[in-house]
Order: C-alpha cells, then sequence, then structure tokens
C-alpha cells in the first residue's frame, strides 16, 4: 500500500490503477463484518436481496414469508455500545396485511433501475408486483399461470420498459410497466424457469435458465430463442476458435431411407418424397433445439459486467462460464461445491469481474472467475445461503440465509493504533504531526510574507497543545 | 513435441551439451518408467498407495528445465537466452540424426499431458472385474482427484478428446458422472458387440457396426448425437435401416433420452450392473464415513477395507468421492487421513 502510494507519487503508476488494487485487495479480504449489522426483520428465510444501483444506499430483501424490507446501508440508526457495532434498522417492511401484497415467500425482488421509487417483486402466490416506494401500496399486479421464481428488469434499456418473469410455467413472460399488461411470451423452455437476466450489453436480449438443463438467448424484437447453449461445444479460454459445428444447423440429406428417417424423426406426417423439406423459421427450428447446458437445472446466471461471459449455475453441482459471443463453454471448473435441488439462488460478482460469490449449503465460497481457483470460504450462517449481493460501488457483500439473517461482509477495519495514552487514533499519529508541521511551515511563510505572526503562533500553540 | 531431436550427436553445434541434456533426459524417463512400473508391482501386492496426487509430468517438465538449467554452463550464450516457455521446445525440435537412431534407444516420444498420464494410470489400476467384459474406464470425478488444477484437467481432457484418444461417456448414476475411455479401447468393445450379435443376427445387418465404428465414431466426439445426424454419418457408407439403429441400441452402443427422443447418448455396452455398484459402493463408503465418531480414517486403513455391495475396489470409490468433492484429504504424522467434507 504505502509502496503504492509511493509509486503513484513519483508518477510510475497511474492514479486509477492504484484505487482498482486497493479495491480489489479489500474484497479479496472479505470477512464477518465486527462494526456493522442489518437487523432483518423477516420471520423466515430471505430468499433475495439487491441493492440500488442508483444511490447504492437501500438494500431491498424479500423472505419466505411474503414480506419485503428495506434497509439503509450507509447510515445506522443505533450504536450498540457493548457489540461496538453500528445497527442497521429497517426503513420499511411491506407484507400479506398491505392490499394486494404478497400471501407466500417472495422469490426475487428488484429496484426499479432509474430510481428508488418503484421495485419489483415476484411471488410463489403466483404474482409479480410493483410497489411504489414512498407511499408503500402495490401499485401493478401482474397474474402468472404459476410459482414465480425470478423477475428481471433490464440495467441499461432506454426504448422498453419491460418485466421478464420466470415462473413455475415454461413460457417466460415479458411484462409492460408503461401498459400494465404482458407484452410477450417466450416459447422454448420444456420446464419451469429458473433464472432470468437481460444482458447488460444489449437491452433486447435476455437470457433464460431453465429446470430441463437449458440456457437460451432470446432477442426479444425476433420469434424464437436466437441460440441455446451446449454443453458439448466448448472453447479454450477466452477467445473463442473458429467455430466448427453449430447446433442449430441442420445436416444436409444425401439419400432417400436417410431422408425418411429425418421425416420420421422431426415427425413430419407429409407423404411424397419430391417436395422438398419446409424450411422452418429460425425460431421454431431453436425451439426443436434441446440441447442442454447443464445436466439438471440451471439454478442462477449472471452476466460479468462487460456483458461478454455469463456465469451459470445448476443442479448439477457445476459452475460454468459461458462465452456470450461464441455460445461456448470456456471449461473453467470451478471446484467442489455442492448446488442441488430445484431452487433459484443467487449469485455475486464483484464489480471488477473477478470474483465470483457462490452461495453453497451454510458457506458462500470465492472464486476466482477467470481460473475457477477456490479463495476462501466464508462462513457464518447457520442454515442454507439462499442469495449474495455485492454491493456496487463499495467492497462490501449482504447475504441472506434461511436462518433469517442478513449478514454483512466487510474488510477487515484499519488497524487500530494505541500509543502510550488510552485514546484511540484512527490516523498515525505521525502523519499529523506531518500534516501539522506542513500547515504550520505554509502559514509562518504566509505569515512572515503579510506580516501576520499572531494568528500563525496561535495554531502553533494549539497544534502542539494537542499533541501533548 | 517430439524427442527424436534430444538424441542429436556430436553433430550438432551444440551436440556435447545436448547430448548431456539428452542422457539426462533419458535416465529421468527410465526413473519414472521404473517408478511406474513399481507403482503396478505395489497394485499386484496389494499395497495401494496409489490415490495420491500424481507429480504429472508439468513437475516432470519442471524437472528437466532444472536438468537444463544445470547443464547452463556447457550450452552456448544464444540458447540460454531463450525464454523458458519454449527452451524446451526448442531443444526437442532438433533435426533427426540417424546415427542414434539405429543405437536402439527409444526414439519416438511424445510428451504426454498430466491428464493422459492420470487416465491411462488408471485404466492401468481399473479393478479386475469377473463376468464383465468392460474394458477399463475411469470417471471424471477420478481425474481431477489425481490432477491438481481442474480447469486444465478440463481443458485437456476436451483436447484429448478432439483428437481422437479419449471418449466421454454420460453415466446414469449421477447428474455429473462421466466415464472416461481411450478410444482404442471402445473401438474393441464395438468389436466385442458385434461378435455378440453376429451369432445371431444375419451378417447385413452387422454390417452396421463398421459403419458405426468408421463413420460416426471418428466423426462425433461428443458425449451425444442427434438422430438426424447419426443418420447421415451413417448413410454415407451405405443404406441404413431403422432396424440397424435398433441394433446398435440393443447392444448397448446408443442409449436413447426420455426427455428427448430424437436425441441418443454413446454409452459402453454392458456397463449397467458397474453402475449399480458404483452408486451403492458410494453409498456404502459415505455412510461409513458418517458412522465413525470424527467422520475420518487413515487413508491406509480404509484400503485394507472390502466393500460389500461393490464390484470396484476401495481405491477406485475414494479416487472418485475425492474428486467429487464428498471426501477430502488430510496430511497427518501417520499419512493420509480421509474426513468427510461436511457441506
Amino acid at each position: 500500500m504505502w509502496f503504492d502510494l509511493k509509486a503513484r507519487e513519483l508518477g510510475a503508476i497511474r492514479p486509477e490503477r492504484i484505487s482498482r488494487k486497493v479495491a480489489s485487495d479489500r474484497l479479496h479480504n472479505l470477512e464477518l463484518s465486527s462494526s456493522k449489522d442489518i437487523l432483518s426483520v423477516h420471520d423466515s428465510g430471505i430468499n433475495s436481496l439487491q441493492v440500488d444501483k442508483t444511490e447504492g444506499r437501500y438494500l431491498l430483501s424479500g423472505a419466505s414469508d411474503g414480506s419485503v424490507a428495506c434497509y439503509d446501508t450507509l447510515h445506522a440508526s443505533t450504536f450498540d455500545p457493548t457489540a461496538r457495532s453500528y445497527q442497521h434498522k429497517h426503513v420499511f417492511k411491506v407484507d400479506k396485511r398491505v392490499r394486494k401484497g404478497h400471501k407466500y415467500a417472495v422469490s426475487s425482488v428488484q429496484w426499479y433501475p432509474v430510481d428508488t421509487g418503484l421495485f419489483v417483486t415476484g411471488s410463489f402466490d403466483t404474482h409479480v408486483n410493483v410497489w411504489d416506494t414512498n407511499n408503500l401500496q402495490v401499485e401493478l399486479q401482474y397474474d402468472m399461470p404459476g410459482r414465480v421464481y425470478s423477475v428481471s428488469l433490464s440495467q441499461i434499456a432506454t426504448s422498453h420498459l419491460l418485466i421478464a418473469v420466470g415462473s413455475a410455467d415454461s413460457m417466460v413472460r415479458l411484462c409492460d410497466i408503461a401498459t400494465g399488461a404482458c407484452t410477450h411470451t417466450l416459447v422454448g423452455h420444456r420446464d419451469a424457469v429458473l433464472a432470468v437476466q437481460w444482458s447488460v450489453s444489449s437491452e433486447w436480449t435476455l437470457y433464460t435458465g431453465s429446470c430441463d438443463g437449458a440456457i437460451r438467448f432470446w432477442d426479444i424484437r425476433r420469434a424464437g430463442s436466437y441460440k441455446v447453449l451446449d454443453q458439448d461445444s466448448s472453447q479454450m479460454g477466452r477467445r473463442p476458435p473458429v467455430p466448427k459445428y453449430s447446433p442449430e444447423s441442420e445436416w444436409p440429406v444425401t439419400s432417400r431411407t436417410s431422408k425418411k428417417l429425418l421425416k420420421k424423426a422431426f415427425g413430419d406426417k407429409k407423404s411424397g418424397m419430391s417436395t422438398p423439406p419446409k424450411r422452418v423459421h429460425p425460431g421454431m427450428a431453436s425451439a426443436q433445439n434441446y440441447a442442454t447446458a447443464h445436466n439438471g437445472a440451471v439454478k442462477a446466471l449472471l452476466p460479468t459486467n462487460d456483458g461478454h461471459f455469463l456465469v451459470s449455475a445448476g443442479a448439477d453441482s457445476r459452475v460454468k462460464l459461458w462465452d456470450v459471443e461464441s455460445g461456448c463453454d470456456t471449461l473453467v471448473n470451478y471446484e467442489r461445491m455442492r448446488l442441488s435441488g430445484n431452487r433459484a439462488t443467487q449469485l455475486g460478482l464483484s464489480p471488477d469481474s473477478s470474483l465470483l460469490f457462490i452461495p453453497t449449503s451454510t458457506a458462500i465460497k470465492v472464486y476466482n472467475l477467470w481460473t475457477g481457483l477456490l479463495l476462501k470460504t466464508l462462513g457464518g450462517h447457520y442454515d442454507d445461503v439462499n442469495c449474495c449481493e455485492l454491493h456496487p460501488y463499495e467492497q462490501e457483500m449482504y447475504s441472506g440465509s434461511s436462518d433469517r439473517k442478513i449478514l454483512v461482509w466487510s474488510p477487515p477495519p484499519p488497524p487500530q493504533i494505541d500509543e502510550d495514552r488510552e485514546e484511540v487514533c484512527p490516523v498515525p499519529r505521525r502523519l499529523i504531526v506531518n500534516f501539522w508541521s506542513h500547515m504550520i511551515c505554509q502559514t509562518k511563510a504566509k505569515g512572515a510574507s503579510a506580516g501576520a505572526g499572531e494568528f500563525s503562533a496561535r495554531l502553533d500553540v494549539d497544534s502542539w497543545s494537542d499533541e501533548d | 513435441m517430439r524427442r527424436k531431436g534430444l538424441l542429436a550427436g556430436p553433430s550438432y553445434v551444440t551436440g556435447f551439451a545436448l547430448s548431456k541434456f539428452a542422457a539426462s533426459v533419458i535416465k529421468e524417463e527410465k526413473k519414472e518408467e521404473r517408478k511406474r512400473k513399481r507403482h503396478q508391482n505395489n497394485e499386484k501386492n496389494g499395497d495401494l498407495n496409489g490415490t495420491g496426487v500424481i507429480e504429472g509430468t508439468e513437475s516432470c517438465i519442471a524437472e528437466k528445465k532444472r536438468v537444463i538449467a544445470g547443464d547452463g554452463g556447457a550450452i552456448t550464450d544464444g540458447l540460454q537466452e531463450i525464454s523458458e516457455g519454449n527452451k524446451l521446445e526448442i531443444f526437442l525440435d532438433v533435426d533427426d540424426d540417424p546415427g542414434l537412431d539405429a543405437s536402439g534407444v527409444e526414439t519416438e516420444w511424445c510428451l504426454p499431458t498430466d491428464t493422459l498420464v492420470a487416465v491411462r494410470l488408471m485404466c492401468e489400476q481399473f479393478p479386475k472385474l469377473d463376468q464383465s467384459s468392460v474394458r477399463p474406464f475411469v470417471l471424471r470425478s477420478q481425474i481431477y482427484s489425481s490432477v491438481s488444477n481442474r480447469t486444465t484437467a478440463d481443458r485437456e481432457l476436451e483436447e484429448l478428446k478432439q483428437q481422437q484418444v479419449l471418449r466421454a461417456f454420460k453415466l446414469n448414476s449421477g447428474k455429473d458422472d462421466f466415464a472416461v475411455m481411450l478410444t482404442d479401447d471402445y473401438l474393441k468393445q464395438i468389436e466385442c458387440a458385434k461378435q455378440w450379435i453376429r451369432s445371431k443376427r444375419p451378417e447385413e445387418d452387422t454390417a452396421v457396426f463398421d459403419w458405426f465404428r468408421t463413420h460416426v465414431i471418428s466423426a462425433q466426439t461428443g458425449t451425444s448425437i442427434r438422430h438426424s445426424q447419426l443418420v447421415h454419418l451413417l448413410s454415407q457408407a451405405g443404406d441404413v435401416k431403422d432396424k440397424q439403429i435398433s441394433l446398435l441400441i440393443n447392444s448397448g452402443l446408443l442409449v436413447r433420452l426420455l426427455a428427448d427422443e430424437s436425441t441418443y447418448w454413446f454409452a459402453i455396452p454392458s456397463i449397467g450392473s458397474l453402475l449399480k455398484s458404483l452408486t451403492q459402493g458410494r453409498k456404502e463408503l459415505t455412510s461409513f464415513l458418517s458412522r465413525r465418531r470424527y467422520k475420518e480414517i487413515i487413508q491406509a486403513v480404509l484400503e485394507k477395507k472390502r466393500l460389500r455391495t461393490s464390484q470396484f475396489d476401495m481405491r477406485f470409490h475414494i479416487r472418485d468421492l475425492l474428486g467429487s468433492g464428498h471426501i477430502h484429504l488430510v496430511n497427518t504424522p501417520v499419512g493420509p487421513l480421509i474426513r468427510l467434507s461436511n457441506d
């Protein structure tokens, strides 16, 4: 740290590099925060957490009892002198007593990306609610055919305002907040959709992951999914080789019998060998593409911050890193974890996309995203961890678990220096002395030039009395 | 990379140093060979200490590099300036010297990857099974137990699959279970299946096995194949009928998926009984460990035990569970300790 500061002073390294280095050092040293507590008001497990991206201040949490609460992560409400920690109480809480409030578990919460005036929640009572934060009422309610597992709003969209909803139904629905109606149904999955994420690089692109193990990419301006990820297609490292075989391309037919077989395979009942096979709409062709990305349900999806890669977690206890452009698996192996059960989880990714946080049973495992090496295991919860959320601007993480707690993970506090006296000084004494002597020199020089000796003398006395 | 060049004689510019280097490499190689033989002998003697992490060819390379560095005094400066990475390659790509080829020292030699070494080693240590015609195979999780970097293992495995050295097969026993078999072994299995079918069926039906071997196996390196693609590949050889494809399914070379009727998995014939003992053996071992007081046992003690429900030996299961993360190794003064992972 001091070497870097010195190098910065000399101009050897760039200013943004030092801030990046400090931030990444702090992220690597995350531990259970000793000075910050969030007092959870939920009576059951926490399913989803999100910090708003506009201010980076309000943390929204959705719980299994149907309640949603909001916490101020910046300003503490009380200070607990015995635990020496700042306690953050909830700003508001809404539950089933509110009109049209959720009856069953809230599976997913999301802030309106533009400001904190609205938030969206999806619940197992088959409803998606849009709440007004100021009067805490449900402004819009969408009815879904099954349990809602995941809702998502695009962070970068400027021309649409669509909530993508993944539910127990195999169809993904897009609900428009502007009109209050469901505008699109995306057909292609064959089982419940657990994970829905908008792309961070294109506002029209949507990624969905389903219980049948498929991950589909959709362009919402076109019919059907334009890409189905296949676990057999892979690439080494970060740059794709020339694609050899794409699963969409149909195989040319040569002999007559095989044509017959082909028809049989696709269930084509039309007779007559002379007619050329009907050209299938690309959207429909992809609907018949049953390639799987995982051997089990896809539990979570998360695009990296540059939008080039997509992290997916599956019920086969595998986490995979996909190249979005080529749709290939980059073959990074994140070692040893347990991810089981067909439940949606929420992964965390550090703001510089270097660390991946994966909730596995009662712990959160920290991996290097690009090498897959396990760096750390963060243990602290007493029950299954359901979600983790990184603060978008600071080096802090929040995790929600079935033990009804929200834990704060932060870098260790700076070492406190006790000198001969009992008082605790946050900045090293020598620095203060240096600072004051510097100031004094300056004022002295000024005073000498201006002839105001009284002021400098008083400052002198003040500073040294403070020192003693 | 070929090792021919290592044996370049004194005719080469840096000949003396090179021959010295070559001699040291060969010595290393022989040492490796001896080690492996010792390993096999150990296996025969029932002394099963093979589950530790293989030192791997990478460390082997490192050793060789050290050897190069040791000889550095004799090597010309120009060579020393070459970066570490391609140093070895340059040594290895020197032109042939026919004089030394004739001397009878091993001439053809490829530097295998860690993964390939691990697979070959485990295939050699594959337990002897009675009443089963299955050729030795390795589980993917077992590879992870002996190759330290899993990402590298995955990538090398993929490369070996592309090069047709290995084939991977999806197994029904678990969500993340894959078997890995050497392609040569798999071709022999196809031959076995063909012989078995030939006794019952006419000649023209069994031709499909040859077509399958020559056209499908070489063209498709993945674990599954779509029906249309299979038909296309088979029809390159001759007129394929539905009956012949069902013959392939009956012999166990292809498995139909319940979820998706137009896709087949490649499969190893008559592996079904082994899958049962695989899952039961896993269950038996984990329940045995969980019943112990501290959920741990010394590896040497555990390896002497026999499993009731599994045809595989203990080492096979220990490797499998180590790779899948159900158990982990802790080093103690009395040898490695196996402990059940708690998550």
